[in-house]
Order: structure tokens, then sequence, then C-alpha cells
């Protein structure tokens, strides 16, 4: 009976493994296909492939810059949203949470959008001072790119500081308050022990920022994400591409390792809701006001959006057109990111449901779960391309591929949020749900669904927006006469046509901070109807 | 299960999953007008955009138009189109160029159509088999920021990236690998011979002058300030002039004993064994119309139309231009050697 016993756990864990591999299976197959066709080229000794291989000083500098840029921008964005966090107790409760509704309005903006308003805000600076002794503003280069990118990354730089922050117990902070002042206790204490988010923030913006192209062409700087696109059209070569792409893969995946503890603990010991704002209050001079800068760069930031998107858009009749004409691009765009959520959000569901146990497997499963953030999106669309063979589908399945696109890319996003909702759950609340009932059961349901659906909202809302905005994968993946609103307003902005898109970008922005603040809205009747996370759950 | 939550589930898969594929996939499903026609097309989809739209209006062909991105123009579609020689997806191939529109046709990628509409285009601007029609040129120039230059005199040949007047990091070209600059390059070493086409290139890379991804980007880069003049085509280079930028527009050598100006004429072709052959040739006879040409002139695309007479071009003079002195059939043999070497030049 005992190797019975034994026997139906094995069996019981090979029937889960091979559950969670098919469910892995849309992240894996197009990054897996992609190192096949590499290794066989490399084996053949294909000398398009060889000759990638050799390292060049080109290639190397642009590395480093890449790699420098991407740190820069994650590490700038960070600081910024350290500050924000630490600022937004000296408020009242009120304002503190608009201060954070805001961070989680803006969130969604793709990038591209804040390239629009700050090129057009600067062209309109420049203009004003014409006439004067003052040097204009660049508009291209690399401290422009590094500033769009952290206004883009800030959002959720913000959001990710204010997690690490209110996850600390309160306790340890009046204790170490007792004996060390403000500045001292967020330094050498709290900093130290929301390190592991603050690490997972970092990894995330960093691999962002080194895998994707677009904020930093649209201000005429060369990464070497974009030199693996152009290696591609260069050759129709995945292998070749891949090859190119090697070096950067290696340095995306040393710093997905690097933070892969903060990745698990963002996913496994949350702790989101904390137990409230922090009570750090006392700051000196110098702190104080590098924490109200930041509070007037995020306004600045808001102001920046609204005025340099609508303040570019002419005329209404202008507007209208730009848009109607937009119609099929809104439209595909639309269903894209809804298809994306509807076939991503149960496959996340069930991944989080089949984590392994045991240390080590749990590694190796946020590893796996998180490698698609570490290759860059080009080399996804080609992976898609290959494995969907445009020649042999059929027209519904090329349709999809967008949203394949968006899947691989951002899963891996929405299986942290759904799984830190998981971990968030009370587990003597579980025991009773499966007390009432078997899971399965109506009474399990009517216990467990409505303490997740706060993180399934989430996530759904992340998954959405992330793939709107996603277009190094879509530009290649996308049929003809298929294309999304990002690859539109990207090919408009990169020709330099801002006023033509000004309209578009406005109602992209529109769209994605309306669905994230009816979901904010609708999580918030949620856990009132159902008195989750409050006092009323934990009296 | 009660039986409303059954109603509830079945409704909710219906509104959230089959609605959004039944809107997304109608085209597909045949539920719309089956008239259709592909274009992969390298222009611009600022430019080349209201031309379908303006197609679509007068014959309710619908146009599914895939476009290519900066930093891969025009290559990127030509290896897809060779990638799917066998199995055709598109329809017709507008290419802003034309050296890469003469590899397809090398490649066996596109059919034969002589349109009734290219009647009174000269034959030099004509494939000899009927495979591609040319059609309104761009030519490539120099850009020149007057702010930035000051009082030194303005370059007036490509040999000025080489004068010590201009500081190197002050000079820009687009990536010679790709789109029109590729283009000129193989011109180049059609002109010259490889060997003194090779040390130009060479020359420039050792300079230090700034190599970026596109022609747009150089026009940028000059209208802003942060270049003195760069190698770029009319079109970016008329677009800079119409937003004011304080910069002007150097045919470069003109003198009898210069090089001449590179014209590029935009190629239209109809694809072998195209799904909608018919819709295909409809679209090329629209294309290659006096009034889609000199639309294209006064929407500043094309700066240099190949019809003589009566199309006027607003952003520069396009009339008594010295034309570099080689044939497309010339340049054309050129394109795959000068790509190679200049793969080594400026990308190893």
């Amino acid at each position: 009976m005992h190797s019975t016993i034994h026997g139906k756990v094995f069996s019981g864990r090979i029937v889960r493994f091979m559950i969670l591999l098919l469910l892995l299976l849309p992240i894996l197959l197009p990054i897996g296909i992609i190192l096949v066709l590499f290794c066989t080229s490399l084996v053949r000794g294909d000398p398009g492939v060889t000759t990638q291989l050799a390292w060049s000083g080109r290639s190397g500098l642009l590395l480093v810059k890449s790699t420098v840029y991407a740190a820069v921008c994650a590490v700038s964005a960070l600081l910024i949203g350290i500050l924000y966090a630490t600022a937004i107790p000296r408020f009242s409760p009120r304002v503190s949470r608009a201060m954070i509704v805001l961070i989680i309005a803006l969130l969604p903006i793709p990038p591209y959008i804040h390239a629009l308003a700050w090129n057009n805000v600067l062209s309109a600076f420049n203009t004003l001072i014409s006439g004067t002794s003052y040097q204009p503003f660049a508009l291209q280069g690399w401290v422009m790119a590094w500033w769009v990118q952290v206004m883009a990354f800030l959002p959720f730089a913000c959001l990710i500081g204010i997690i690490a922050l209110h996850a600390i117990s309160r306790d340890l902070i009046d204790a170490a308050r007792v004996a060390s002042p403000d500045i001292t206790v967020l330094s050498k204490i709290m900093i130290p022990i929301s390190y592991p988010v603050l690490s997972a923030g970092f990894g995330f913006l960093f691999l962002l920022g080194i895998t994707e192209y677009s904020v930093p062409s649209l201000f005429s700087v060369e990464t070497y994400a974009l030199d693996i696109f152009a290696a591609f059209s260069a050759t129709n070569a995945v292998a070749v591409a891949c090859a190119t792409a090697l070096p950067l893969i290696a340095v995306a995946v040393c710093v997905l390792v690097f933070c892969q503890p903060g990745f698990r603990a963002l996913g496994e010991f949350p702790g989101w809701t904390g137990t409230g704002s922090s009570p750090l209050q006392d700051w000196p001079a110098w702190f104080s006001f590098l924490q109200f800068s930041v509070v007037i760069l995020i306004i600045l930031q808001v102001g920046v959006l609204v005025f340099g998107t609508a303040g570019s858009m002419g005329s209404l009749p202008g507007i209208g057109a730009a848009i109607s004409t937009s119609g099929r691009e809104i439209a595909y765009s639309l269903e894209i990111g809804i298809l994306a959520v509807l076939i991503g959000i149960p496959l996340a569901v069930g991944i989080v449901s089949l984590i392994p146990k045991g240390n080590y497997m749990k590694n190796v499963f946020w590893m796996v779960v998180t490698l698609s953030l570490a290759i860059p999106s080009s080399l996804i669309g080609m992976g898609l391309l290959t494995l969907f063979a445009t020649t042999t589908i059929g027209p519904v399945i090329r349709l999809l591929l967008p949203v394949l696109a968006g899947i691989v890319r951002f899963l891996p996003v929405a299986i942290i949020i759904i799984s830190a909702q998981v971990h968030m759950i009370d587990p003597v609340l579980m025991d009773a749900a499966r007390f009432v009932g078997d899971v399965g059961s109506a009474s399990y349901r009517r216990v467990v669904l409505p303490m997740v659906a706060p993180g399934i909202f989430i996530a759904a809302v992340f998954l959405f927006s992330l793939t709107l905005g996603e277009l190094g994968a879509t530009l290649l993946v996308a049929a003809p006469g298929h294309q999304t609103l990002t690859m539109k307003i990207y090919n408009y902005l990169h020709y330099g046509s801002f006023s033509a898109v000004a309209g578009l970008s406005v109602l992209m922005a529109g769209i994605t901070i309306i669905i994230t603040l009816l979901t904010l809205f609708g999580i918030g009747m949620w856990i009132q109807r159902f008195r989750l996370f409050g006092s009323d759950a934990h009296d | 299960m009660e039986g409303r939550h059954v109603l509830f589930i079945v409704l909710a898969i219906v509104i959230l999953v089959i609605a959004p594929m039944m809107f997304l996939f109608h085209d597909e499903l045949g539920t719309q007008s089956s008239r259709e026609v592909v274009i992969y097309t390298s222009v611009d989809q600022v430019y080349s955009e209201p031309v379908f739209f303006e197609f679509e209006k007068r014959t309710g062909i619908h146009v599914r138009a895939l476009y290519d991105v900066e930093a891969a123009k025009t290559t990127g579609l030509v290896n897809r189109l060779i990638a799917e020689k066998a199995h055709p997806q598109a329809d017709v191939f507008w290419s802003g160029e034309i050296v890469q529109t003469m590899l397809l046709e090398q490649e066996g990628v596109l059919g034969r159509y002589d349109s009734p509409s290219a009647a009174d285009i000269p034959p030099q601007y004509k494939s000899p088999n009927g495979s591609w029609t040319g059609f309104g040129g761009r030519g490539r120039v120099l850009l020149i920021n007057t702010q930035r230059l000051g009082t030194t005199p303005a370059p007036g040949s490509i040999y000025d990236f080489f004068d010590e007047r201009y500081p190197a990091g002050s000079l820009g070209i687009a990536y010679p690998m790709f789109g029109t600059a590729s283009t000129h390059a193989a011109a180049l070493y059609a002109v010259l011979g490889r060997n003194e086409a090779q040390a130009f290139f060479n020359r420039l890379s050792d300079r230090g002058v700034r190599v970026v991804d596109g022609n747009s980007v150089v026009r940028d880069l000059v209208a802003n300030g942060q270049l003195t003049f760069g190698l770029t085509d009319t079109d970016d280079a008329c677009g800079a002039v119409e937003r004011g930028a304080p910069v002007i527009i150097v045919l470069p050598d003109q003198e009898t004993t210069g090089l001449g100006t590179l014209i590029i004429p935009n190629t239209v072709a109809v694809i072998a064994g195209a799904p909608h052959e018919q819709e295909a040739r409809q679209f090329v006879d629209y294309l290659l119309n006096r009034d889609t040409e000199a639309q294209l002139v006064q929407s500043g695309w094309i700066q240099i139309p190949v019809r003589e007479g009566g199309i006027v071009n607003p952003c520069m003079n396009s009339t008594g231009i010295r034309m570099m002195n080689t044939s497309y059939s010339e340049i054309f043999p050129n394109l795959a050697q000068s790509q190679q070497d200049l793969r080594e030049i400026f990308i190893r």
C-alpha cells in the first residue's frame, strides 16, 4: 500500500509536470525553435552564422553602450520610484491614494507616446528660446533617449518602490526608529530588506530596455537590439539573427539569473498589502528636497503627456480624419489585446496552480517562466514566423500571431501578478474552503475565486496594455493590411510626422487609462463586496 | 449547477470569445467583399497610405498594405518576397528605389505587365521584359544646416566628406547597405570601379563620419543642428525645408567634370503568381497614372517626375539635373558586391 501511495503520488507529479510543460509551450516553443535553427546552422558550418559569431570592435562597443543605457535607465527610474514611495506618506491619506492611483493610471501608456509628448514639448520650448542666446535642447541622441525611456519606466518604477517599502513590517520599522534617524532606517534597514523586490524591478526594467529598440530608434540612437532586427532584414536568416543576438542574450540571462530571487519574491512572498503606509516622516532637508522634486517631476510628466500630445493634435476635423482613417488599426489592436487576455490569463492561472513544490524546482520554474523576458522582441517574432511558416498556415492563424507575440513576451508578468495574489490568500481560509467542499465545488469557488479575482483583473490589464504597446515582435508577424495602432504610430513617428499621430496617441493613451481606472474601481468594489484584505477580513 | 449559471457562462463565452474573433476574422470568413490587393511597399506610410485610401475609394478594392521600418528599408521586404516566391502572399511590390526591384526580377519573383498608364514614361525607366516600371524619382542630395555651416563654403560634392573644413563628427550618411543609400553605393561601384569605391567608403569610416540607420535620421540630425551636412534623399530633405529647418539642398557633383547626381525612381511591379492579379494590375495602372505621379510630387514623396513637363515640384528645381553617368542595368550587378564589402566596413 505504501508503494501504491508513492506510485500514485509519483504519477500525480508526472501528470502535473506534463500539464505544466504543455501550458508553458507557448512561451518555450518560439524560443526553442530559434535555438534549434541556430544550432543546426552552426553544426552545418553556415558561413553567414559563423561570420556573425566573429567578435568585432563595433559590435562589442554597441553591446556595452546598450547594456549601460539599459542599466542607467533602470537605475534612474528606480531611484525616482523609491523617492516617490517615501514621499507618499507625507501627504494626507486622500492625496496619498490619489498619488498611487495616478501612477497606476500612467502604467499602461506605451513608451512611444512619452517620446511624442516630450519631443513636442521640447520642440515648442526650442522655438520659444530660438531668438535668445540659450542653446536649444538636442532632440536626438542618447540623453533624449535616456530621459524618455526613464519617463516611460517611471510608473512601473514608482509602483515597485511602493510595493517594496510598504511590504516591510511596521513593527520592524518602529523598532528601528527608536535607535536611528529615519534616513538611516531607510538606507540601512528598509532598502536592504526590500532588495529582492527592488532587484526584480531593476531586472524587469533592464530587460525591457536592452531587448527593445523602439524608444532609442526614435531618437536616432543605435542599440544592439536594432542590429538584431537589421541582421534578419538583411539576410532573412533566423540563424544569423540569433548569432547576432547571442551576446545580448548572454547579458540578459545573466541579469535574469541575478534577479531571479527578486522575481520569485515578487511572485511568492509579496506582502503587497503590507501593514499600511510607512511611518517615516523625519527626513533631512536635502532628502525632502529630492522627494518634492520627484513629486513635481511626476506632475510635470502628466502635464507633458497631456500638452505634448493634445497640444499637437491640430484641429478637431483633423483629429477626426486621423482617427477615422485608422479605424482598422484601432479595431485590430483592441482585438489583439482582448484575445491576448482571453488566451493568456487562463494559461497564467493554470501555470500558477501548478507551481512545483520544493525550493530547487521552484527556482527552475521561475527561471523558465521569466526566460522570454531575456529574449529580444524581434527574435521572438522570428521564432513565431518560423513556427507558423506563413506559406503553410491559414489566414486565421496568421492573424493570431501578434496575440501570441504578446503572450510570449508578457505572460511572465501575468504569472507573477497572479502568483502574488494566490500567495496573499490566508491559508486558514483555503483550509476552510476545503472543509466546506472539494476543490472544484461551488462552495470552494465562492471562497477562492473572489480572493484571486483582483490579481486576475490586474494581470489582465497588464497583459492587455503591454500587448497593445508591443512592437518588436509584432512588426515581424503582423499580416499585410493588419497593422496595429502601435505599428502605425511608430512608423509615423519615425518619419517625424508627429501631428498626424498625436490624435491617435491620445486615443491610445485614453483607452489604456480608462480600462486601468475602470479595473481599479472594479477591484475596489470587489474587495469591499467580499471584505478582502481589510480589517474586516482579519478581525 | 443552476440553469441561470449555465446561461451566464454561455453568454460570457459568446461575448468574450466568439464575438471578438468574429470581428477579427470577418474578412477571412468572407462576410465582407473579397476584392482586395496585397501590397508590399517600402515607401513611407505617410506618403503611400493616402494613395491606398484614394485607390480604395475609386475602385472599392480593399488594400492590404505591408510597410517596412526605417532600419530595414526595402531589404526586409525584398527578402520576404524571395522567401515567399513559391507561395506568393503579395500582389504588388511598390518600392521607393530600383535596384532591389531588379534583384527581385533576377530572382524570378516578378510577373510581367505592360501598363497602359506607362505609355508616356521614358523607356530607360522600364524593364526590357515588362517586369517593372519606374516612375517619379528622388535624388541623392546633400542637406546642409546653414546655421551650423556658418561662413564655411557649402559643400558641392560627395568628396567634401573628406574636406578637413568640415569636422567628421558633424557629417552623416545612412548605412549604405540598405535602401537608396545602398543603391547609391552600387552606383559609385559602377562609376568608380570596386577598388576606388571601396577606398571611398573606407575613408569615410576611418575619418569617423557618422553612420546612422536611415535617410530620415540624417535629415533629423541635420535639421536639429547636430550635423553640418549629410547625404540623404530629396524627399527627406524637402521635408526638413517644409518644416522650416535652417537647411539648404545641394545636388552634388553637378559640374561638367563631376560624378553627377544619382536619381532613383520609384518602381512598381506585379508579383508572379499574385493571388489577386486583376486587382494588382488595376493598382499598377492607378499608380502609374500621370495624375497619381503629380499627387505624389505635391505630397512631397517625389521630387523629380519622369514625365516631361507639367508637373511642378514645389520644393526644388528638378529640371536640367546632370545625372550620374551610368545606367540602372550597370548599377544592379554591383549591388551584391557593394553590400558585402560595406557590411565588412560598417557592421563588423
